[in-house]
């Protein structure tokens, strides 16, 4: 493909791919994101390829492969012929049946569709399915429908539009403007104006001046930085080249966590795409603007990933550098300390990397999602924009919702969309229909909120009102058998051992705050220990350097707000409800409701149910690791928590 | 210049002093342990805490990495600030129990004892040695090692640090007096480890031989003093006119530079009397 001159040239060659795609085979279309991958989904692609191939109908169906769809929960999932059919879980056992009966005779092969737990119906088509129905994807509207290694497939979508708009009829300045006017927050987690952060980098003295995209995602259970990067790496790259001519930026960088390859592979090889395109490097679609990249290895993966990225410098400016594994390396002056070279530290802020950033110079840090959102406002405008989501909090944002819930997967809604919809009609309610507890939103800073509250529309300030925060997006659904105090012992010691270490309350506050909800997990607690836990918390929050110890004591400040009688039993009456503390918990079993089944006595690793079929069944309370396997496994409520 | 209220006093200042050189330059008390005016400003230790406020808008800021702006109404004693010190302190001892500088600093804002179990660390991770041998000696012969609770200063591989040229300042320029060290024979490198204050050895600390110094016909000492310890003092006994070079001992941290670069051998390297020195003696020896 040679170069596109100009913003013509890349018209023309979109009307050129949708004419062909009219006459195109019938698309049969695989996700290939990390999860299903993780589930089989290469197989299935492999076989599904060796039986159409080889049959007549390769001449009607094209085997394809497409980024995450998002439904992780469900994969490998492969998405047939126009009528857009849904089958998932599929091996590569099926792919002859559904070559032979879908592709062949058109017959619908059931056992492989979505069987919906809310209507309790089954489901055919993709899009009717009530997880997909209800979002508004806007930021992933690519995902799992284009091919990520073509870009072709994406400039069909209608990608790199918004690149040529900005480009040919847009000043810089208004493009920020239009930015600032749809009202677009950061969503990385602070919800930072994106057009004030732009402008204030534009209007700061120094050249050349860098954009960064920080894709370090690094919540437990957060993962939909990534699938943007799989499944749709040219709208980051889009909204990059856009941000670029905005702020006057001539050099960019991504800085991925080294944990995702795939998003790592799929990236690379969209810049170099996009580079010979003509979409990035020098004179971009003849506008005379520049934007250079160079996709550039750091650490010690650089060996092991050399083998896709060939030689580790191309000749475009945007940069990809691999993280080193560090949490904190997400908040952006420790980012770019890593960029640099140096230990992931935060710094202390003014001066702002608007001002100072990297190498010392202006830098503009946007995350991922940001910068995939950029093209859409380009292209439909700052009023379509603004009509979406609430007064304060505009647009759409991605959650993964993920823990003791059905459809576990990626949700995008417009803000505003209330808890009760993204966790009932979106994932489907709770995991066996267990009463729900409570959901964790924010990642392992935020904060978890309660029943009560699940009426409340999703905004940033909403959130953060309920003593919880946005986040990048992560959603953890937590039904009866979730034990507050330990959620909130894990979140902080997985704080604790994220923290730099550089200043003293997050260092040390955050060991303290695990010591004293470990002493309570074991039994050990005392009255006394909330007393500590509230003086100290407030001034971790005060005081920390950085966002990571300015957040970390939400965790316990949230469940001891909503939860604090789980605290009291576990230090007054020594008992934890859910079953989860080992050293509070005893599994009995009721006589009179055990049926003898023998399935809680298979189940048990330690062995310690004794009993016969049809007899009620004891557990020996020496022998029991109160793993809880038999309480999940029982079927008739015989096993309860003491 | 710009004008902030400290404590319900006007105070002038500089445009880009930090607000804890102001408020300290103004007579005011501030506990640091992380801050020298030799190295950069880290923000570490976070005791430098001050309450700042312009109109409805208050905080509590590290004061010397916050910028004094005009216009800011500083309290540094207000009952947050007290509160906030009091659970940092109380975090530091329970973290050092042993150590002397910080018990006193937690007992004067009213702690009687660590308020955690204690852990019986030797350093406070305030970063000052790893700094001065960075910013000041340039060797950069020790490093932070490890994250979060795993951070402590070290040597590489805990071996005797190839660039280490043994000047020590690392063991002077500690707050809490925890560095200590061994001679490597054969070199001039030391071993370094922190330990408990109270069986280290005296430090060296510079003094000058009034005979052979001199004076201004030379200073090359002063342009070379990283904590900018000396000064020039009048020597009437030399004859009129006359100057000789005179080192700060409490602030002095022994660094050697001043050593080195005298041409008369004029800098004597002598054991002070008394270890170690703190924060605040240091910065009141500079401003005086």
């Amino acid at each position: 493909m040679p170069r596109l001159a100009d913003a013509v040239a890349l018209a023309n060659h979109r009307r050129e791919l949708k004419n062909a795609a009219r006459h195109a085979r019938a698309p049969v279309t695989v996700c290939c994101g990390t999860g299903c991958r993780a589930k089989g989904a290469m197989e299935v692609f492999a076989a599904l390829s060796d039986k159409v191939g080889a049959s007549p109908l390769g001449e009607r169906h094209e085997i394809r492969q497409s980024g995450c769809r998002g439904f992780c929960e469900r994969g490998p999932m492969v998405i047939v012929g126009n009528e857009e059919l849904h089958y998932e879980g599929v091996t590569p056992k099926h792919a002859t049946q559904i070559v032979q009966e879908t592709l062949g005779n058109g017959t619908v092969l059931k056992p492989l569709l979505y069987r919906d737990p809310v209507a309790k119906q089954m489901v055919e088509r993709d899009p009717d399915i009530p997880f997909y129905a209800n979002q508004m994807r806007l930021v992933l509207r690519n995902c799992g429908r284009a091919d990520p290694r073509s870009l072709d497939d994406y400039i069909a979508e209608g990608s790199y539009g918004a690149l040529a708009k900005a480009l040919t009829t847009m000043y810089p300045e208004e493009i920020i403007e239009t930015i600032e006017k749809a009202g677009l927050r950061g969503r990385g987690g602070a919800g930072f104006p994106t057009g004030a952060k732009w402008q204030m980098c534009r209007k700061a003295p120094g050249k050349p001046k860098y954009i960064i995209c920080n894709a370090d995602e690094g919540d437990p259970g957060a993962f939909m930085d990534r699938s943007v990067l799989e499944g749709d790496p040219h709208s980051v790259i889009e909204g990059m080249v856009i941000g670029a001519y905005a702020i006057g930026a001539s050099e960019g960088y991504i800085y991925v966590r080294a944990e995702y390859p795939l998003a790592v592979e799929n990236f690379t090889r969209a810049l170099e795409q996009a580079a010979s395109y003509g979409l990035l490097g020098e004179d971009i679609l003849g506008s005379g603007f520049s934007f250079a990249m160079r996709v550039q290895l750091i650490g010690s993966f650089r060996q092991s990933l050399s083998h896709w990225l060939g030689d580790d410098s191309f000749d475009f400016n945007l940069r990809v550098s691999l993280g080193g594994g560090a949490f904190v390396c997400g908040e952006e002056t420790a980012l770019m300390a890593s960029i640099e070279g140096r230990a992931g530290e935060p710094r202390p802020k003014p001066p702002f990397p608007a001002q100072e950033g990297l190498w010392g110079l202006p830098t503009n840090i946007n995350n991922v999602e940001t910068w995939a959102t950029v093209p859409l406002i380009i292209e439909r405008g700052a009023d379509w924009y603004r009509g979406i989501g609430t007064e304060s909090s505009k647009g759409t944002k991605i959650f993964s919702l993920v823990g003791k819930v059905k459809n576990t997967g990626l949700v995008e809604v417009p803000m505003g969309t209330t808890l009760r919809k993204i966790i009932f009609e979106i994932g489907g309610g709770t995991l066996k229909d267990r009463p729900f507890k409570a959901v964790q939103t924010g990642g392992p800073s935020g904060g978890c909120i309660p029943a009560e509250h699940l009426d409340t529309p999703v905004d940033y300030e909403k959130l953060q009102a309920l003593g919880s925060m946005m986040g990048s997006g992560g959603m953890i659904v937590m039904d009866e058998r979730t034990c507050m105090v330990d959620v909130a012992r894990y979140f902080v010691t997985f704080l604790e051992g994220e923290s730099c270490g550089k200043c003293l309350p997050c260092r040390e506050g955050t060991q303290r705050i695990r010591e004293i909800l470990s002493r309570i997990t074991q039994g050990k607690g005392e009255l006394a220990d909330i007393e500590q836990l509230e003086e100290l918390c407030p001034v971790i929050r005060q005081t920390s350097l950085c966002g990571l110890g300015q957040t970390a004591p939400n965790p316990v400040l949230s469940t001891l707000r909503y939860f604090r009688d789980e605290y009291m039993e576990h230090i007054v009456e020594k008992r934890c409800r859910s079953g989860t503390c080992k050293a509070l918990v005893n599994f009995i079993v009721l006589p009179e409701k055990c049926t003898g089944c023998m399935a809680c006595l298979k189940v048990c690793p330690a062995d310690a149910i004794q009993g016969a079929l049809k007899q009620a069944h004891v557990i020996d309370p020496n022998h029991c690791d109160r793993c809880g396997s038999c309480f999940d496994c029982c079927r008739f409520d015989a096993i309860i928590v003491q | 210049m710009i004008e902030l209220t400290v404590d319900g006093i006007k105070v002038l200042a500089e445009e880009g002093m930090s607000l804890l050189e102001v408020v300290r330059g103004a007579g005011f008390e501030v506990p640091t342990l992380c801050n020298h005016p030799a190295v950069e400003p880290y923000g570490a230790c976070r005791l430098c805490q001050l309450q700042v406020s312009r109109g409805n808008w208050s905080r509590l800021v590290a004061s010397c990495i916050f910028p004094a702006q005009d216009g800011l109404v500083v309290s540094t004693r207000s009952e947050e600030v007290v509160r906030a010190r009091r659970m940092l302190l109380g975090l530091l001892w329970s973290r050092c129990p042993s150590s002397t500088v910080i018990g006193d600093l937690a007992r004067s804002y009213g702690l009687q004892r660590p308020p955690f179990p204690a852990r019986d660390e030797a350093c406070i991770l305030c970063g000052l040695c790893v700094r001065f041998c960075r910013e000041r000696v340039g060797a950069e012969a020790i490093g932070f090692q490890g994250r979060g609770p795993e951070r402590r200063v070290g040597t590489p591989f805990d071996l005797p640090s190839e660039p280490c040229y043994s000047c020590r300042a690392c063991a002077g320029i500690c707050p809490i007096g925890t560095i200590h060290y061994e001679e490597v024979p054969g070199r001039e490198a030391v071993r370094w480890y922190t330990a408990y204050e109270g069986d280290q050895q005296p430090l060296p600390r510079a003094r000058v031989d009034t005979a052979t110094c001199s004076g201004a016909g030379c200073a090359a000492c002063l342009t070379v003093c990283p904590v900018g310890c000396i000064r020039l003092v009048a020597a009437p006994e030399k004859g009129e006119a006359q100057t000789v070079a005179l080192v700060d001992r409490d602030a002095c941290v022994g660094c050697r530079y001043c050593e080195k670069i005298c041409l008369k051998n004029a800098m004597q390297m002598e054991p002070a009397q008394e270890n170690p020195v703190t924060r605040a003696t240091v910065k009141e020896s500079i401003d005086g």
